[in-house]
């Protein structure tokens, strides 16, 4: 049997007198903590306003994801009603709930990983998760926050994981190993269109993850969504940029099928600024943009020699490759550059069949911006790397390049301004030979025809001008981001840029001041310290096993191999939950909460059993005024009601039953008349 | 206390009472006590209609063990308003209070004692009567007059129907086919328990709702078809509006009026414009009310051919300046209409207050028990006022009185400024007047120059901060009252549920300490149960004689009798099916739509027929170049009126804000949330922006009663609305919280 609660959402008039009643019964102090909650959803304009109130306790789930995350094992579900209740003696008392302590500032519940990430992706929830065997709900955890956790599985830069603080007792978790695990062993994930409730539409200008990750957030919000694309294929850099050995395209296409199965439309082959402009889009109805053009054009130094036949562009050369277009490659392919593009670049002519790669750059070896595990497994490949040079010119025979001319470096910085300084170490002049010449020195967007002759600003850098708060671009309802307004970065700042301007374009579209009022997490992760407890074992961090050299590089074949179930749960153990709490993480409906006092224990309703013994009402149904409370078996709750709903939210979808139904409440007829408007 | 109620397992004592805080509601509690505490509260559950409680009831238990409770009396040491107090003595707070009552008496005359009781707890014992009888007894006081919540109203019907007894039961609700809610919310101000959800039902069962307010509000937002945003200061404009079409489309009931009411023809010669030569169109009344003149004529059909249909008027439109105007032109349409007297209909009289057995005001039915007093000395000899009429009641109306919200003016300008009398002593029980009054800055002002202020208080509010002597009262948790429930058809005993707490004492109590100290032995011999059990005779002689569970022992086991409602009562039945036996108690003995008693006054702001007339410092006086913005000041969901501001329970769920629409925001570059300065002339106050789209533009709402907190620059930081308004009264005594032009800008600390 489920017990359950019945929501007249017609009758409730936000009174709150059900949270006041309930917490005079259990006596609970005035704080963050309301069993039942009582929520306000406000929508529409003046003078059409629409309003209605949400109200939950627990949901009681049928599967209490809380109850299996809870290290201290306070949450059962009772059999003989399904009523989910909490041992209030064990809650936080035997078992590591939270060791997070900011400087002085006393506990906090938030974790070194989750806050360094971009996105915020509830890092601690889902390895949870994972530690318990609960893989499909790991996905649908991480998918809250992420549009594409294939992607990132594979490809994450992990700001996360050098903050881990497991790393201060042995080694940090590999939190995107756990990540790919978790998408991996989800074989067969559904997806269904999601229903439309808002009449705006908004048009995505780039299919890269700035794009998805706006179309993402605003259909989930109820927008008709349209992306248009310019090129063939969807995904931006992901598709144009990142080679198949580390992103596999059916990875990446089953992220894109997933996101498509919801409802969000895109127009490949589309480009925006030729044929159709900007304004054609507000005058097809969008009513607010989003330009996430990426930053695609590669650069050649201005150095003589460049114009070589066999001098390339990294970003041109990769986008050839991954659209299987023809190159001309040499034998002897030297890259010039010190990021993850040069050494893709490099790999990717290996496996094209070039005899030799290498990689040249102005930074120290420290100061490359491309990953560490990047440039250690090109080494593995056999890709030289030379650091500190500066480069002079190209030389060139017959019109085809044979070499560039090299200067040893003793030093070199870029200042806040950006402006490069450097130190040569004179006499250190040689030349490096190459038959191919790659440069991937940086990137810029392509922004014309596209802005031409538009009101919308671009920076000194060539990058889109926006409001760092809101994303706006100087024009109002045009919002930009990703790659085109921070120059080349990383899929998951391009996410993180999304959903930030998600939320603005949202507030915009309901005519709402923007103002500053994005919630992002006020801490960071030097500022967080941990008390490790006296007693934790230390444990190896599983490594991942990859595709030995050989196989490799004659192949674009997916270097590493995915973890084994084992393996995954063994890692996603040492998970040392600096930050508590997990029953609120893994709630789908954030039900369990927390006085704001140090210490605070879990509170959620528990049908009030003391009167339930009694044979009386919770207090919440007794209490509230307009009757808009019911309560017993869902079964009955339903024939007694008829015309209801169940409770709509984030779910665990196949596991759970929503055990809460409401009789919703709809936005008005507007049945006036068109004289009176 | 052990003889009432039920004793359950665990040792708990269940105390069956009444919660009527000045709420809107009066409400069934059943309180469990344990071993002399009150552990928690439980509402009724019995047979519906059942008479639930709302959040600020359920909250009690915070407020009557509040830490910051006064616990025995005071005396000021600090300057007046800065809150330092010392403790004394019951004794000496007495002696003190009696010594300077007779010293202020001896040397300026008793009618510069003003002594005020405002409701608070809507009982009848421990009220206004002990204070009134003891002062009566000791040679007079000046006493008030007016209310602040409806006095517009009450004018309004007493000058129309000639009694103030104008609403039906709610349950009558239900037989309506139409409902104008005309600015009124009572999901939020309850106006009578059961209220919204009768309304529920009512919309359940195919009435169609319809909500004319500036604001979107929880019930508009509920109950509501349709909204009709508009203007403040500006209904009597839209109704008037109204009228011209049914006239002019000839849809009103001509029997009706004929039969039942006198002077239509004058109203109808003013709506057509015979008189001044403008005809109140609808037009004419878009570019006033902001309401769209199709919709006034749309609006104006369906209320003259949906019958039976109830309007109902709240009482914010009465609380403008001319807002009795209002409640005439609300009156007349019903009448217009022929929906008084019949079930489903309504008088058209105030939402609130004016119940059938005069149950809102327990202590003002003329039923026997009651304390009563010797007759004021002050106001022997004083003729009548000439600002309300006959039928507005006391006999004692005499015009020594001074209004409500007058206090600060008279006591800065006393008889030089044409008072009756210079102002010396202040005695205030059962008010946080200085927060609650208009223009809070000049009361400051004004009870800075008292010569002794004895305030009788729960909490150190701005008010007590003001006062000399500090009497800790105790919460009707901790004393025994008697009182009813309105327009729900109830009457019942507040039943004590625990010991006083701390050295707080009653009402009774504290008279009767400081009668002693007076000197006045024969003040009372009877104590609070022997006068309980006189007004519930009383009473019940009256309403419920002889009728089973009505009388005292039961009322103090199970608190209510509940009067038997298989008919809802409806209002003026009596008159509309036999007017020959049953006329209105008017000078007509009809619905006086037109007063010969107001014509006689010959004040044009007072006309004999209901007008619509501009208001001061309104959308088209000059000010608003400066002050663009209207305020209204409406009711907060978690408190009543001032109380319950400071309970921890109540305080976590709305946050005290002003209200405004987007669009003015957004030209102020102000973000919801963002803390804002409100100001006008008057004052300022600083406070978080909600920013919605429920409000209508060019209007921001700031909730009355948010406790004044000012910081070291004596800048407002609790969001008291009082700061910005204006302290004029309309001309028969409405209280004018509503006309008040403002502008507000994102505050930067400086
Ligand atoms: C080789 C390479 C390797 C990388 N490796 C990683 C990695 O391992 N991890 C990581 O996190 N990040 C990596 N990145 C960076 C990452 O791919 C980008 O930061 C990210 O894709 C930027 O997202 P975006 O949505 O802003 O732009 P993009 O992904 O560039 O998408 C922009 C899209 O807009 C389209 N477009 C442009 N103009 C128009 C127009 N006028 N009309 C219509 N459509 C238009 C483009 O065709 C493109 O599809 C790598 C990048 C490259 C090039
Ligand atoms: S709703 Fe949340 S707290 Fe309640 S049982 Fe489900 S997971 Fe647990
Ligand atoms: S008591 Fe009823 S009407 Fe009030 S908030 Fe709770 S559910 Fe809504």
């Amino acid at each position: 049997m489920q017990t359950g609660f019945y929501f007249d959402q017609t009758r409730c008039i936000g009174c709150f007198t059900c949270c006041v009643a309930c917490k005079d019964w259990h006596d609970i102090p005035a704080g963050p903590a309301h069993w039942r909650r009582v929520t306000p959803l406000e929508e529409g304009k003046f003078p059409q306003p629409f309003l209605a109130y949400l109200s939950a306790a627990c949901y009681h789930c049928e599967d209490p994801l809380c109850a299996v995350v809870c290290p201290a094992e306070a949450i059962t579900r009772r059999e003989e009603d399904g009523i989910v209740v909490v041992d209030r003696e064990k809650c936080q008392e035997s078992a590591r709930c939270g060791i997070t302590v900011t400087n002085g500032n006393g506990q906090i519940n938030v974790s070194a990983c989750e806050v360094t990430c971009p996105a915020h992706v509830d890092v601690p929830g889902y390895i949870a998760l994972i530690s318990k065997g609960r893989f499909k709900e790991a996905l649908d955890l991480m998918r809250e926050k992420l549009p594409l956790p294939g992607v990132l599985g594979r490809v994450c830069s992990q700001p996360c994981e050098s903050e881990c603080k497991r790393s201060e007792v042995d080694k940090p978790l590999a939190i995107r190993d756990l990540k790919r695990f978790a998408y991996d062993a989800v074989v067969d994930e559904k997806t269904v269109p999601l229903p439309r409730t808002k009449e705006q539409g908004v048009a995505i200008i780039g299919s890269g993850p700035a794009g998805l990750s706006v179309a993402y957030d605003l259909i989930r919000k109820g927008y008709k969504v349209t992306i248009f694309e310019a090129l063939p294929v969807i995904g931006g850099m992901m598709a144009v940029g990142i080679p198949d050995y580390r992103l596999p395209r059916e990875v990446l296409n089953r992220d894109i099928e997933y996101l498509k199965g919801l409802g969000i439309e895109i127009r490949t082959n589309t480009p925006i600024g030729k044929g159709m402009t900007l304004d054609d889009l507000s005058r097809q109805g969008y009513k607010a943009i989003f330009i996430a053009v990426g930053a695609h054009n590669g650069h050649k130094l201005s150095i003589p020699g460049t114009e070589a036949d066999s001098v390339l562009v990294g970003t041109s050369f990769l986008r050839n490759v991954n659209l299987g277009n023809k190159i001309k490659l040499g034998q002897r392919v030297l890259v010039l550059g010190g990021g993850g593009i040069a050494i893709d670049c490099a790999r990717v002519a290996l496996r094209l069949g070039a005899q030799k790669a290498e990689v040249a750059c102005l930074e120290s070896r420290e100061q490359m911006p491309a990953l560490d595990y990047d440039i250690a497994e090109a080494e593995k490949e056999g890709i030289i790397i030379y650091p500190s040079l500066t480069f002079n010119r190209v030389v060139c025979q017959n019109g085809y390049a044979t070499g560039v001319v090299c200067l040893k470096l003793r030093w070199m910085e870029f200042d806040k301004n950006g402006k490069l300084h450097i130190e040569a170490i004179e006499g250190s002049e040689h030349v490096l030979s190459a038959d191919t010449i790659i440069f991937a020195i940086g990137q810029s967007p392509e922004l014309n025809p596209l802005l031409a002759g538009t009101d919308i600003k671009v920076t000194k850098r060539g990058t889109i001008a926006v409001d760092p708060e809101t994303l706006e671009t100087s024009r109002p309802g045009v919002f930009a981001g990703g790659d085109a307004v921070t120059g080349t970065a990383w899929v998951i700042d391009a996410i993180a840029a999304g959903q930030r301007a998600a939320y603005y374009i949202d507030r915009y579209l309901k005519g709402e001041v923007l103002g500053k009022s994005y919630i992002d997490v006020p801490i960071i992760a030097s500022d967080i310290k941990v008390e490790i407890p006296a007693d934790l074992v230390k444990a190896e961090r599983q490594e991942m096993p990859t595709l030995s050299v050989q196989e490799r590089v004659h192949s674009f074949n997916e270097i590493a191999l995915g973890y084994g179930e084992e393996q995954a749960i063994t890692e996603a153990k040492r998970c040392v939950n600096c930050a508590g709490r997990l029953c609120l993480r893994v709630c789908p409906y954030d039900v369990p909460q927390f006085g704001a006092e140090k210490g605070a224990k879990m509170e959620k309703c528990d049908f009030c059993l003391d009167r339930l013994e009694e044979n009386k009402n919770p207090i919440c149904v007794d209490a509230c005024i307009m009757r808009a409370l019911d309560w017993g078996s869902i079964e009955e709750l339903k024939v007694k009601h008829g015309d209801i709903q169940e409770a709509v939210g984030f779910t665990y979808s196949s596991n759970t039953k929503p055990s809460i139904i409401f009789k919703p409440k709809h936005l008005p007829d507007k049945a006036i008349s068109s004289e009176e408007k | 206390m052990s003889e009432n109620n039920q004793q359950t397992e665990n040792n708990e004592t269940i105390i069956y009472t009444v919660c009527n805080s000045h709420c809107g509601g009066a409400c069934l509690l059943r309180v469990h006590v344990k071993d002399g505490a009150v552990i928690r509260i439980e509402t009724d559950d019995g047979e519906e209609p059942q008479f639930r409680a709302c959040l600020r009831c359920r909250a009690y238990r915070q407020r009557l063990y509040a830490p910051d409770r006064l616990k025995y009396p005071m005396k000021r040491v600090g300057a007046r308003g800065e809150g330092k107090f010392e403790r004394i003595s019951w004794d000496e707070a007495f002696s003190t209070v009696a010594k300077e009552l007779i010293r202020v008496r001896d040397t300026y005359g008793p009618a510069s004692i003003i002594y005020f009781c405002s409701l608070a707890d809507i009982h009848t014992l421990h009220t206004m009567a002990p204070m009134h009888r003891l002062l009566c007894m000791a040679g007079g006081y000046t006493p008030l007059w007016g209310f602040f919540s409806y006095e517009g109203g009450v004018f309004a019907e007493c000058a129309t129907y000639g009694t103030h007894m104008t609403n039906s039961t709610r349950d009558d609700l239900l037989n309506s086919r139409l409902i104008i809610m005309w600015a009124w919310d009572p999901a939020v101000s309850i106006h009578r328990c059961n209220t919204p959800y009768y309304l529920a039902q009512a919309k359940e069962t195919g009435a169609r709702i319809i909500a004319i307010d500036p604001r979107y509000t929880d019930s508009a937002a509920t109950f509501a078809d349709e909204w009709v945003p508009i203007y403040p200061c500006t209904d009597a404009a839209m109704l008037i509006a109204m009228a011209y079409v049914i006239i002019t489309e000839n849809l009103q009931d001509q029997a009706f009026l004929d039969k039942y009411t006198v002077g239509f023809e004058k109203f109808r010669d003013y709506v057509l414009g015979i008189d001044d030569g403008i005809p109140k169109t609808p037009a004419w009344a878009e570019a006033i009310t902001g309401a769209k003149a199709a919709t006034i004529e749309r609006l104006a059909r369906e209320y003259a051919t949906t019958k039976p249909a109830a309007l109902i008027t709240g009482i914010a439109p009465g609380r403008t300046a001319y807002g009795e105007q209002y409640h005439r032109a609300a009156i007349t349409l019903s009448a217009m209409t022929g929906n008084i007297g019949i079930s489903g209909g309504s008088s058209g009289g105030r939402s609130w207050g004016g119940e059938y057995w005069g149950g809102e005001m327990p202590f003002l039915a003329r039923t026997k028990g009651r304390m009563g007093a010797p007759r004021n000395p002050v106001e022997e000899g004083w003729p009548a006022r000439r600002d309300t009429v006959k039928a507005r009641g006391s006999k004692a109306n005499s015009s020594v009185k001074i209004n409500v919200g007058q206090i600060a003016d008279a006591v800065l300008k006393g008889k030089a400024g044409g008072y009756p009398a210079d102002y010396k002593l202040l005695y205030l029980a059962n008010t946080n007047y200085v927060n609650q009054v208009l223009n809070t800055n000049k009361a400051i002002e004004a009870f800075k120059a008292l010569e002794f202020i004895a305030v009788q208080e729960q909490f150190m509010t701005l008010t007590a901060k003001y006062a000399d002597i500090l009497l800790p009262v105790n919460t009707y948790f901790e004393r025994n009252d008697f009182t009813s429930g309105g327009a729900t058809p109830w009457y019942g005993m507040v039943n004590k549920s625990v010991e006083p707490l701390y050295e707080s004492k009653s009402h009774l109590e504290i008279a009767s300490g400081i009668a002693k100290a007076m000197g006045i032995d024969d003040y009372n011999d009877k104590t609070e149960e022997e006068w309980l059990k006189g007004i519930v005779e009383g009473f019940r002689e009256v309403f419920a004689k002889d009728r089973e569970g009505s009388d005292y022992e039961t009322l103090k086991k199970k608190a209510l009798y509940r009067f038997p409602t298989d008919e809802p009562y409806v209002a003026f039945k009596e008159q509309i099916e036999d007017l020959e036996n049953h006329p209105f108690p008017t000078p007509s003995g009809k619905i006086e739509i037109y007063s010969q008693e107001l014509a006689d006054w010959d004040n044009p702001q007072l006309p004999p027929i209901p007008k619509y007339i501009e208001v001061w410092e309104g959308r088209n006086d000059p000010l608003a170049k400066k002050y663009p913005l209207q305020l209204v000041t409406t009711h907060a969901r978690r408190r009543a009126h001032s109380q319950f501001d400071n309970i921890p329970w109540l305080r976590e769920l709305i946050p005290q804000s002003v209200q405004i629409n987007t669009a003015d925001a957004q030209a102020r570059g102000i973000s919801n949330g963002d803390l804002v300065r409100v100001y006008n002339d008057r004052g300022q106050t600083v406070l978080p922006a909600e920013v919605t789209q429920r409000i209508m533009p060019g209007v921001v709402n700031i909730p009355q009663g948010a406790w004044y907190d000012p910081d070291e620059k004596g800048i407002d930081h609790g969001g008291c609305a009082n700061v910005l308004t204006k302290d004029a009264k309309s001309p028969a005594g409405a209280f004018c919280t509503n006309t008040t032009l403002l502008q507000v800008e994102k505050w930067v600390e400086k």
